[in-house]
């Protein structure tokens, strides 16, 4: 009997641990939702707590703002996920499958970069965008998003990859099917669980994206979240209620993701994406 | 298992190749082709358009005497160290987590730690500069509201130069990313039930536990956290930007290496110096990694 009390305690202190860190991991989105919906007074007045009457034209404001970037996020970061999850497959069907001479060395080549810091690429980076003529164009963000990604997620599904068994590939060797059918027909599927996991990591990495468009993009019309909400803050710093209507927007679409990709989500993070 | 291809047997099996010549080109142009050019330029003084000049070592003399170089390091280094200790919580709160009885609470509180997590960083790093603002700030309006400062009273939290770093380390509490939370939990759920049940005859208590079972069981993960956090806090230069902006602060107070490449280059235009503390950083990252591969071994 001593027993069962003592763990119902000691589990009532961890669920209550658990709430307390979780609360303060709340506070920011909590706030950002509260002050959204408030004009200036009630903001100086109360920050806290919500409080009627609701200001809904700040989530206009917003929406004009920042409406026509969010477009722009989304169609980079569709485009470089799709593309570098295309071509990071490929290759690490390459690596998974075959043992070809230099094999090895390749591998090398593509983990190495995992090391390098970017930061130390900035300039020559910056100079090999405009020698291209990719500057202010969206391909300036697409494309070294796609070199940028093959390190990581080669690594990752390889790993998957070489799990597969070679039975399935033999089976489609032996109806004549070649190396893209075995990749479409056989480690597409299969891989599907982990291709969603990297897919929504690739948003995420690209919809926090800041430095690129910095530093790449001119025009505000082609500019990304990052950035237009840089800006945003730096204009309007005096109405708190709009810059968090804005703020509230943007994260948004993430939101979308999550709720309609959750069960992926959680799966891929926990099932141990990243393997020692 | 993989096809073994031998020497002999390339005449068949070349086109193989065309499957890695893809992502091949793109890092070779889009990874490598920066990383040799940057080292290159290191050795010249570069304006980025016209002036394009050898100057042999001046740009790594010039490095060892700029003072503001070494602080940068040494700012950064004070950050690494805090982050190492912000590592400890996401542990703790996984081990609590896998400890928690019920299932379904289990995955519930999963999904919460999640949540906070797919907040643009953006808009979280711009929530922060909230908080610290002075005026309308709300941890000055909570310090006043807890009348630990008087109504009209003000603490320059990111203009202070006592101040400005300890409110970069503080930001971002309770520093439970989803990611490390999850990533632990994950290892700590490959532990049997017979190793705790062995535990638990021999009668080890739960601090026991954790430093002789658990702790050891995920150190790969740990280690991989370790290694990640390493290379992205001396790389990190946004955070500094987009709080201070472009000075790193009062003086310059906060400036770190990879802002420094920034504003030499880009608002002071000198890329060949850029590209030398470019190649500081890279070379720093390298020997941390290595150090970190020795001594935190990963045992089995």
């Amino acid at each position: 009997m001593a027993r069962v009390v003592r763990s119902r305690t000691s589990e009532f202190f961890k669920h209550l641990f658990i709430l307390a860190v979780l609360f303060f991991a709340f506070v920011p989105m909590y706030l950002m939702v509260n002050i959204s919906l408030k004009d200036n007074q009630q903001f100086s007045r109360n920050p806290w707590f919500p409080e009627t009457p609701f200001h809904w034209e700040n989530y206009a404001f917003g929406w004009n703002h920042l409406g026509g970037t969010i477009f722009n996020t989304a169609f980079v970061a569709i485009t470089a996920t799709a593309l570098t999850l295309t071509v990071a497959t490929i290759g690490a069907f390459f690596f998974a499958r075959y043992k070809m001479p230099g094999s090895k060395f390749l591998f090398g080549v593509f983990i190495i970069l995992m090391m390098y810091p970017g930061v130390a690429n900035m300039v020559p980076m910056f100079k090999l965008i405009t020698a291209l003529g990719l500057y202010n164009t969206h391909f300036a963000l697409i494309i070294p998003a796609i070199a940028g990604g093959q390190a990581f997620n080669i690594f990752v599904l390889r790993n998957f990859i070489e799990d597969i068994p070679q039975d399935l590939f033999d089976a489609i060797e032996i109806d004549g099917g070649n190396m893209f059918y075995q990749i479409w027909h056989v480690v597409v599927p299969l891989s599907m669980p982990i291709i969603g996991t990297l897919g929504i990591l690739s948003i995420i990495g690209q919809w926090n994206n800041f430095v690129s468009p910095l530093l790449y993009l001119r025009d505000t019309n082609l500019q990304t979240i990052s950035v237009s909400l840089l800006h945003l803050e730096g204009e309007y710093t005096k109405n708190w209620g709009q810059l968090m209507a804005g703020y509230t927007i943007a994260s948004i679409p993430l939101v979308i993701l999550f709720i309609f990709c959750m069960k992926l989500f959680i799966r891929g993070l926990s099932s141990g994406a990243v393997k020692g | 298992m993989a096809i073994e291809v031998p020497f002999r047997k390339l005449r068949y099996y070349w086109p193989v190749y065309l499957l890695i010549a893809v992502p091949l080109l793109l890092v070779l142009v889009f990874n490598y082709h920066p990383i040799i050019n940057g080292i290159w330029h290191m050795f010249y003084r570069w304006d980025g358009d016209t002036v394009e000049e050898f100057v042999g070592f001046r740009n790594i003399v010039k490095m060892w005497n700029d003072s503001s170089l070494w602080w940068s390091f040494g700012v950064v280094s004070i950050f690494v160290v805090a982050n190492v200790v912000k590592m400890i919580l996401p542990i703790v709160v996984a081990v609590v987590l896998h400890h928690v009885i019920s299932d379904k609470m289990g995955y519930f509180y999963r999904i919460l730690f999640v949540i906070p997590m797919i907040i643009p960083g953006m808009v979280g790093i711009l929530i922060w500069k909230y908080f610290y603002e002075p005026n309308s700030g709300i941890l000055n309006n909570l310090l006043r509201i807890l009348g630990f400062i008087s109504p009209t009273d003000t603490i320059q939290w990111l203009s202070d130069p006592m101040l400005v770093i300890p409110s970069l380390v503080f930001m971002g509490f309770p520093w439970v990313g989803a990611f490390g939370v999850l990533i632990y939990l994950a290892g700590l759920q490959g532990i049997s039930e017979d190793v705790y049940e062995a535990a638990g005859i021999d009668g080890a208590g739960p601090l026991t536990i954790f430093f002789k079972i658990e702790l050891p069981l995920i150190m790969t993960q740990v280690r991989i956290n370790l290694i990640l956090m390493i290379i992205g806090t001396i790389q990190g230069w946004e955070n500094i930007y987009l709080f201070l902006g472009v000075d790193g602060g009062p003086g310059g107070i906060a400036t770190v290496p990879g802002l420094m490449i920034f504003r030499e280059a880009f608002s002071r235009g000198l890329f060949g110096y850029g590209c030398a503390v470019g190649f500081v950083i890279f070379a720093v990252t390298l020997v941390l990694t290595l150090f970190n591969n020795r001594v935190v071994r990963v045992r089995k």
